[in-house]
């Protein structure tokens, strides 16, 4: 995970006028707040600053997802997650834990692997958001996390599955040689019931025998 | 590293992907979480937060007048057996509204009676029944137990476990024009069904259910449960589809457990290793007005005089279900620790003391293999492996008997363009189904896999198992075989036309249809089905041959090699080895898979998971994924699976369970043998291996 720490983070809460602890704390979750891997920045510029922040109904918003931008309306407690299933229909992110502790929601946001159950949409304006939907080629060609996957049987019942592609996938990027005791720590944010872990170490050394 | 082993024979000589694979890396497989309709609302039971609760109040009005919440029902005397007991629901136009409706209503509970718990009942644990009369000469047995050279009595206890299915029970529901439409994630397609028809007085034939992908189900998915009940009443009513998806922690209070267990063994062995008699008492600690707890004792040994009893006790949690290999970890775990033990007093290495007691000399062969690629020479007395973090091995029979086969069907289509279609009510729940009927139909046609689409989840298909008891592949794969074949010959008949040789002399190769004494007279398949004179050439079973049953037992093997940190009592276990007798191994990918998910769900119930109860109040202490701890990837061992294929294989055996009952006994034993200082109850937490530690220290 990224060591970077933001200012309005440290702060409590974001331009955004929203306190990411709070809501954190909301959820009954503190372990993973220092690690998130992303900056907050605002939410809607001209909504800020009036005293009053925005919400708690629904307000626009604009994410830029999968290389395309998407408005949609939603409310500004609504995770990323929820909004890319409830309202965008990108049903390939799982909602598992609800709390950061199963990686099934997993997303892309400026190129490092994100719980996207962790993240409120509105913080996620202005960030390159790529979902498992969005992994493909434009020419239907897998990426090479995907093809390990498939060759390797690295899946069972699949609900884990996306979030472990894009894991694999954000991991490759930092560590594009890894070993198998690093794959096991880098995916280790990741949970499969169905337990086909070594069948998931195997597709990742195997894709990072591929060029990226 | 490789995860398929060279030395697994692949009888259909097919080493193909996962047909669905494709659809799971990508996001586009749809589980019923992922359903979204046009109108659809939502809704959620509301729980009764511990056990015995008692309604006291609830602000209705305020969680009712939220703008969005449909209809909020609430018994206002509300009762709970149980900590997660439904006593009303929500329905909302949103999840998030459901959420505030839930705490707008701001209840408060009162507790009238303290909760079962049962492990504080050690000591005065409730009288014995036995479950069938023994015919055991009990003043005999004392005498054997009395006069034998090696005798060793112990109590063992395991502990309740969640199913943990990723994708929480979920129903989606529409009801239009006296038709049910249903989306639902189940491990059984028909009973489904069938629930809803139940519950809605729809009669069967007008209700079409969708079970395409599910999310894990591992016993716990059953039936069509009070989240399909909820979905259609609430969809009938207002005649707008309805989603009832659980939470996390409704998953966790509610969906059923592995039941815990006490289990008494009392052995007694003369001066060679041969075991002469003993007593087995099993305690199951189930949920309210439950059974179906308690350890299975197997068949595997030869035990001699032998008495055995058991006794449920109703814990106040909700009720078990079933959970892969029901009994049978936990009454294996028992079982091969108290042989462990013994083989310890008369001396013997575990192995060697169980090939004398073992009558099945194919285990002792899978043995012999699985002792080699373990390297078992390396095992050093017990607690005798030199510095802080010593290494053990241990071992664990596999015990299945492939007795039951459930009434199957199957379709098959050929369509003119030379594609098939092959048609089972069966469900995939991450076992490979989908890939099995394909690869089975591919292979009995002898065309390319990707020629065939595999259609499953729907009760308008031939009926199948529920996924349980590891049935469903050994059940649904006659009538596939047969299916195919008639399906096979019929088309041949059609080329037998074409090409002038008696339909009985041709055969299909590689999607070629090729006179077997000559062949040069061949023609394409695809041109042979364009002959077809039907929309489709149709070829159904409703009840196969007996003779395309897989016949014999799926016996095995599981051992283990852990390292235990002497300093800390953590536990790794360092490799698995199972070596697993099957029928014939359709697709070996999957069949791997079944043995890596065996072996991993063997490490979390040894090592980790367990669900904690307040004792006082029976409220959920863990009911979550962070607290409730599963093996991650730092978890697991490197895993070899050898499948034991004999010769004269011919049908499917059972494989998904029985490959992970030994292994949580072989990961206790291996532990013991590390340490020297045996854990008598699961999970082998780090303060249990330090307490038997210095308990064994503060003997010697």
């Amino acid at each position: 995970m990224s060591e970077k720490v933001d200012k309005d983070h440290e702060e409590g809460a974001g331009r955004s006028g929203f306190s990411r602890r709070s809501f954190l704390q909301g959820m009954g979750l503190a372990a993973s707040v220092a690690s998130l891997p992303f900056n907050v920045r605002a939410g809607r510029a001209d909504e800020v600053g009036k005293g009053g922040g925005v919400g708690p109904g629904p307000v626009q918003m604009t994410l830029k997802i999968n290389g395309q931008a998407a408005a949609v309306e939603a409310e500004p407690r609504m995770t990323l997650l929820e909004v890319l299933r409830e309202k965008l229909d990108l049903t390939g992110s799982k909602l598992v834990c609800d709390r950061g502790s199963c990686g099934a929601c997993t997303v892309m946001i400026d190129g490092q692997s994100v719980n996207s159950c962790m993240l409120l949409a509105i913080d996620a304006q202005g960030k390159d958001i790529t979902t498992i939907e969005g992994l493909v080629h434009p020419d239907g060609k897998l990426d090479r996390v995907q093809e390990g996957f498939i060759e390797h049987d690295a899946q069972q019942c699949g609900f884990c599955t996306p979030g472990f592609v894009m894991r694999a996938h954000g991991f490759l990027k930092e560590n594009p040689k890894p070993t198998l005791e690093q794959i096991r720590e880098g995916l280790s944010g990741n949970i499969c019931r169905c337990g086909t872990y070594t069948h998931v170490f195997a597709a990742v050394l195997a894709a990072a025998q591929k060029e990226g | 590293m490789a995860t398929t082993d060279p030395r697994n024979r692949v009888a259909l000589e097919n080493d193909g992907s996962r047909v669905d694979a494709r659809a799971k890396v990508t996001g586009a497989a749809k589980y019923t979480h992922d359903i979204k309709l046009p109108e659809m609302m939502f809704a959620r039971h509301i729980r009764a937060p511990f056990s015995n609760a008692k309604l006291v109040k609830a602000d209705l009005d305020a969680a009712k007048k939220i703008k969005g919440v449909i209809e909020v029902n609430l018994e206002p005397e509300g009762r709970g057996d149980y900590a997660g007991q439904s006593v009303g629901y929500v329905c909302a136009e949103s999840p998030r509204l459901i959420k505030d409706a839930m705490k707008a209503l701001n209840m408060e509970w009162s507790n009238e009676t303290p909760a079962v718990d049962g492990h504080a009942l050690k000591g005065e644990l409730p009288a014995l029944e036995k479950k069938k009369p023994d015919d055991v000469d009990q003043a005999e047995l004392d005498q054997v137990l009395g006069q034998a050279k090696h005798v060793i009595e112990a109590n063992y206890e395991t502990q309740i476990q969640h199913h943990v299915s990723l994708e929480t029970h979920s129903s989606v529901v529409q009801v239009a024009d006296g038709k049910i439409k249903a989306w639902g994630s189940t491990q059984g397609t028909f009973a489904f069904r069938d629930g809803l028809a139940k519950d809605s007085k729809i009669d069967k034939a007008n209700i079409e259910v969708n079970v395409n992908y599910v999310g894990g189900g591992f016993g716990s998915k059953l039936m069509a449960g009070i989240e399909g009940t909820l979905a259609a009443q609430l969809a009938g009513k207002y005649n707008r589809p309805c989603k009832v998806v659980y939470t996390r922690k409704d998953e966790s209070l509610d969906t059923g457990m592995r039941p815990g267990t006490i289990q008494y063994y009392k052995l007694a062995a003369d001066e060679s290793g041969k075991i002469l008699g003993g007593r087995f008492y099993s305690w199951g600690l189930s949920g309210v007005k439950n059974t179906g707890g308690g350890g299975v004792k197997s068949a595997t040994y030869n035990l001699g005089k032998f008495a055995k009893g058991g006794a449920e006790i109703s814990l106040s949690q909700c009720p078990a279900r079933p959970q892969r290999a029901p009994g049978w970890p936990q009454g294996q775990f028992a079982m091969e620790s108290a042989l462990d033990e013994l083989a310890k007093a008369c001396g013997l290495d575990p192995i060697a003391f169980r090939k004398i007691n073992d009558p099945k000399t194919d285990r002792h062969k899978q043995y012999d293999t699985a002792m080699k690629e373990i390297g078992w020479d390396r095992r050093k007395p017990d607690g005798q492996w030199p510095g802080v973090v010593k290494h053990g091995f241990g071992c664990g029979a596999i015990e299945w008997e492939n007795q039951m086969f459930f009434g199957a069907g199957a379709e098959v289509r050929i369509y003119h363009d030379g594609k098939v279609d092959i048609r089972s009510g069966a469900q995939d729940i991450g076992t490979g189904t989908r890939t099995l009927i394909v690869d089975l139909t591919a292979h009995t046609l002898g065309v390319p896999r990707e020629m065939v689409t595999g259609l499953l989840g729907s009760a308008e298909y031939p009926t199948a198992p529920f996924s349980g008891g590891s049935m469903v592949s050994r059940s649904i794969a006659p009538p596939i075989i047969q299916a195919a074949e008639q399906a096979k010959t019929q088309v041949l008949e059609l080329a037998a036309k074409e090409l002038n040789v008696p339909a009985d002399q041709l055969d299909v190769k590689a999607g070629a249809i090729v006179a077997k004494a000559d062949g040069a007279k061949k023609m394409e398949w695809a041109a042979a089905c364009k002959l077809i004179t039907q929309d489709f050439l149709q070829s159904v079973v409703t009840k196969a041959d007996v003779k395309y049953r897989g016949k014999g037992d799926s016996d095995g093997v599981a051992l283990a090699e852990v390292a235990v940190d002497t300093e800390t009592g953590v536990v790794r276990v360092l490799k698995v080895v199972i070596v697993q007798q099957c029928g014939i191994v359709v697709n070996r990918k999957t069949a791997e898979s079944q043995i890596a998910g065996s072996a991993i769900q063997g490490v979390g119930f040894a090592l980790f998971e367990e669900r904690i109860m307040n004792a006082v109040n029976g409220a959920h202490v863990n009911p979550n994924m962070e607290w409730y701890k599963l093996p991650g990837p730092v978890d697991i061992p490197e895993i070899v699976p050898i499948l034991d294929v004999p010769e004269d294989a011919t049908g499917v055996r059972s494989l998904g369970e029985p490959t992970l009952v030994g292994v949580p006994a072989a990961i206790a034993n291996a532990v013991a043998n590390a340490t020297g200082a045996r854990v008598r109850s699961l999970p082998l937490t780090p303060a249990k291996v330090m307490a038997a530690m210095s308990e064994k220290g503060a003997k010697a």
